[in-house]
Parts: structure tokens; sequence; C-alpha cells
């Protein structure tokens, strides 16, 4: 609070204006300045002082007062007598009018500054309740959200910014379109969940046919061992996403309704034209042998 | 996209009647769990909590979380355009700068929309902890709003003081004082005309009866206001918006004499 400050005149003042109720005081404050004003042209007189009751002379030590302005004036003669007003004497305004005596005009400006003078014996609502600094969110609402959008991007099938490209050596593979930033969705390995004992009919099935391909992505969550069979063709693009061993995705099991699905994440950010790989995982010797790319 | 369909378009009307005069510009956070407004008049004195659920509306659709900054003079200007049986749709697209406003006349033979620049608005958030008020007064609004009126011509703060007795509000200025005692009534014919309070102990504070004037314009929203009052801490004066949402006005307490 601006009412504790070292002047002594300032204390007297504040103290005069918040025992009075505020009609009254807002009258004596015009007295004040008024003689401040003619304070300010005469600086000499001083045998009137001995005619200003007490309580009027503490409050500013060095001021002249007029004795017959020691009655009560009526608002509308204090407008007409004081063409010249300094602020409430509250506080830190004191010196700003002392300096340059600012000329108000009307009741009105000066019922304002009264306003603002009693509001600040509010408190702030920020004294009780603290701001928060940024819009941070806590990790939960942060994974929580992370969740969603994965939740959403599996929902929508959404498969944008890739697109099939042929390579001459090793076939089908997928290159990005757009820029990915590093952690972002790219696309997900989509195909039929099934569980191990129907993995293993399909392996027997698929083994009496050279040409397909190895399109069962093996995983375990929950302590359950899961299979996505994705062989068959369809548009999916997660399907066709080429082997290496430090590629620049990597597989995540998002949980959607109960069940599993495997998303491709940017494992680095990936520029346009890169193609799309991730670790298919498999280092068995048998695998290797007869898949050698395995190994790079 | 963000679209949120209001068959009361009233109730928006009356929502931003009631933060207007404290307000000059806002946010409206919009997710899937709904509408929320939260902000500070000027003086940071009071603060305004908005809240209205998605389940309230007759459709709510919130694909990413916006913040939507307004000028409410400007939304009150395209609110009056609308008739109170007017359907209300609220529309935006995802990172849009701009929101429109639909309004579909009863019987759907006039359609009107209203599109509105949004701001950028620099704004804090505060956290408000959960608190375990010493007295919760529930009273008819009406008669809040008329005892906020009556003191405010005597005095520019007012005690509200509450014990088990009754509530009572006092205030006094230069032509005199003012007090107005109400008594705990549990009326059980129109249960929003009773006048009831809980109490764990009795509270005293003294609060700048322009702020409470200016949480009573959200009057009309309910029939019953409740205070929340504890031992140096705000005040908080709840309006329930049907059964879509609240609105609570927080309101900091002056500075007791003996304290300064």
């Amino acid at each position: 609070m601006f009412y504790h400050s070292d002047s002594p005149a300032n204390n007297e003042a504040s103290e005069n204006s918040q025992n009075a109720a505020p009609i009254a005081s807002l009258l004596k404050r015009r007295n004040m300045s008024r003689s401040k004003t003619v304070n300010l042209v005469s600086p000499s007189i001083t045998e009137d002082q001995k005619q200003i009751p007490k309580e009027k002379r503490r409050s500013t030590p060095h001021k002249i007062q007029l004795c017959n302005n020691t009655a009560p004036l009526s608002p509308s003669r204090v407008l007409s007598q004081l063409p010249i007003s300094s602020p409430p004497t509250e506080g830190k305004q004191e010196h700003s009018s002392a300096a340059c005596g600012e000329t108000v005009s009307s009741e009105n400006s000066c019922m304002k500054r009264e306003q603002v003078s009693k509001m600040s014996e509010n408190r702030k609502i920020t004294e009780f309740f603290s701001v928060r600094r940024s819009v941070r969110k806590t990790k939960t609402t942060m994974l929580k959200e992370r969740q969603q959008d994965l939740e959403e991007a599996i929902l929508s099938q959404t498969e944008s910014g890739l697109a099939v490209y042929y390579f001459e050596r090793k076939g089908r593979g997928v290159v990005a379109t757009q820029t990915f930033r590093k952690g972002e969705f790219v696309v997900e390995y989509a195909g039929e969940l099934i569980d191990m004992n129907e993995a293993k009919l399909r392996e027997m099935k698929y083994a009496q046919d050279e040409n397909t391909g190895c399109y069962m992505y093996y995983f375990q969550t929950k302590n359950m061992q899961y299979c996505i069979d994705a062989t068959a063709e369809t548009g999916r693009f997660g399907r066709l996403v080429n082997h290496s061993r430090n590629g620049n995705l990597v597989p995540r099991v998002v949980m959607l309704k109960g069940s599993p699905h495997i998303v491709l994440m940017a494992k680095e950010d990936i520029l346009p034209g890169g193609e799309i790989m991730y670790d298919y995982g498999d280092r068995s010797r048998e695998s290797l042998q007869y898949h050698p790319w395995l190994a790079s | 996209m963000f679209e949120a369909r209001l068959v009361q378009s009233s109730i928006l009307k009356k929502v931003l009647d009631a933060i207007k005069e404290l307000l000059n510009e806002a946010t409206f956070d919009c997710s899937d769990t709904g509408i929320q407004l939260q902000a500070m008049d000027n003086s940071h004195v009071s603060l305004v909590s908005l809240n209205l659920r998605s389940d309230g509306f007759d459709k709510y659709r919130c694909d990413r979380n916006i913040s939507m900054g307004m000028n409410l003079a400007s939304l009150a200007k395209i609110m009056k355009c609308a008739s109170n049986d007017d359907v209300l749709t609220m529309k935006a697209q995802d990172n849009a700068d701009t929101v429109t406003f639909v309004f579909e006349s009863a019987n759907q033979d006039k359609v009107s929309d209203y599109e509105m620049k949004l701001m950028n608005l620099d704004q804090e958030h505060l956290g408000i902890p959960d608190t375990d008020y010493a007295c919760i007064v529930k009273m008819p609004s009406a008669e809040f709003a008329r005892i906020c009126r009556d003191l405010a011509q005597f005095g520019e703060s007012v005690v509200i003081a509450c014990t088990k007795e009754g509530v009572k509000f006092s205030t006094s200025g230069d032509i005199g004082s003012a007090n107005v005692k109400l008594a705990q009534n549990a009326n059980v014919d129109k249960e929003e005309e009773s006048v009831t309070i809980e109490m764990q102990e009795p509270v005293t504070l003294n609060f700048a009866c322009r702020y409470l004037n200016s949480f009573t314009k959200a009057t009309p929203l309910s029939p019953t206001v409740q205070l929340s009052l504890s031992h140096d801490v705000p005040l908080v004066v709840e309006y329930k918006i049907g059964d879509i949402g609240f609105i609570r006005y927080y309101l900091a307490p002056k500075i007791d004499d003996e304290e300064n």
C-alpha cells in the first residue's frame, strides 16, 4: 500500500482523507490544494497559519491557508473557486501534483481519482490464486493427448505424405513426400490381428508358396503374443515399408478399443524423398539364411 | 473443426450480459468437454469462470482444442441480431482466425450467419484451489441482486456476516448505514425461494459493492445464487446455467482496517 510513505506530510494527508467521509475529504483536499497554489505564488506569508485549525495545519506543514476557507464549502463553490487542483493527496501522487499542478476541469475526473484510490484498498485476486505461468501441460495430459492423436490417426486410416516407390533391387518401398518430425506418427502397420495358433497355421500355408513375402508382424503386449498378418494385398502402405537395421522409423503398440495396433513413428526427422524404413527385428539364423538382407 | 449448436440462443445472450460489464474481451477455450472461459477484470480484483459442458449442447463437436479470443462488445453486437427463440450454431475451423455464428429462426425460414474476427489475447490463467468454505449460502438470485443494488446506494463496500441464524449484509456511508438480514428459511413449496445456510464457522468479510453489482448481471441465468465464504479467501458467487454449466465469480476481499 502506498500509504506507508516515509514523508510525514504524506502520512498526515492520507490519514486525513481516510478518516473523513468521502465527499468531505474531497472538499478538504480541495482546500489544501488551493492553499498550495497560493503557497507557490507567495511563499513568504506565514501569519495566517495561526488562524487555521490545528488539524489542517498538521496535514501540510508549510502551507498558507486563507482563514475564510476553513468552513466547508459546497461542491459547486469549490469548483468555481478552484481552477487548479492537485490529485488526491494520498502517497505517491503527491509529488506529481506539486510538480505540475495540473488543471482539473470537472468534478468528474476528481471522482474518478477518488475511485482509483478506493479500489487500491481491495486485494487482488492474484494474491489468492496463483497465475499459471504458461500453458504447459502436465506429463499425463501430454500422454493422453498423444494417445488421442494416435487413436485418431489409426481410426482415420491416414496415409498422407507417403508414396509407394519401386526400387530396382529390392522392389517396392515407401518414401515420404512431406517432412515428418521426430516422434510423429507416420503410418500404421495395418493388417489382420490374429493369435499365435492362427499365425502358425498361416505361416505353414504361406511357406508353400515361395512368392509370398513376409508380412507377419509378431509382437508382444500386455503379456500376450499377437501377430498382424498383412500378407493380403491391400492399398495400405504400412505393409510395404522396407527393413533397415538402422531405419528412420520405430514401431509402437497402441491399444485402441482393447485391441492392439502397430504404428510406425518417426525416429528422426524425415525429409521429403527419403525412404521410410524400420527394423524388422528378426535376427534368427534361419531367417538370415533365407533373407540375407535382414542383416543390413 | 469446432461446432456447437444451442437451441436456446438466449442462454448465450444472458451469459454475455453476465460477463460484459466486467470484461472487455475474453478467450473461450473449446475442448471436447465443452467451452470454458476464465478471465480477470482489468483491476485484477475479480475473476470470472464460465463452464458450458459439451453434453448441454444439442450438438457439439470439437476435434481439436481451440482458443477463441473475442471482443465482447463485438460479440454483443452479433448476439443482438438473434431473436430469443433462434437456434444458434457456433462454428470455427481448426487454426481459423474467425468464428461464425449461425442463427436459424424457429420455423427455419430465416437463416443468418455472422462471422467475427478472433483476437489473440495474452491471457493469464489462474489455478483455483479446491476450498472447503466455512459458509455456503443459497438464496434467490433476485433477492441478492436487490440487496446489492440497495446497499450500493449507501457505501462502496459491503460487509457480509454469516452465522447459523442467517446472513447479514451491511454497509455505511455518507448518509448513514444500511443493514439487510436474511434468516434461514427452508421454503418447502418453492425451493428457489428459500434461503439455506451451510455453516462450519461464522464468517465476516468485506467486499467492494461495485463488483457484487456487476456479478448480479447474471441473475437472469438462474433463480438461485450460491455464495461461498471463508475467512481471508475470495468470495465465490455461483449461478447455475440450466443443466449446461455454471458461471462463477470470485471476488477478493477488501483489506480490513485492523490489518492495515
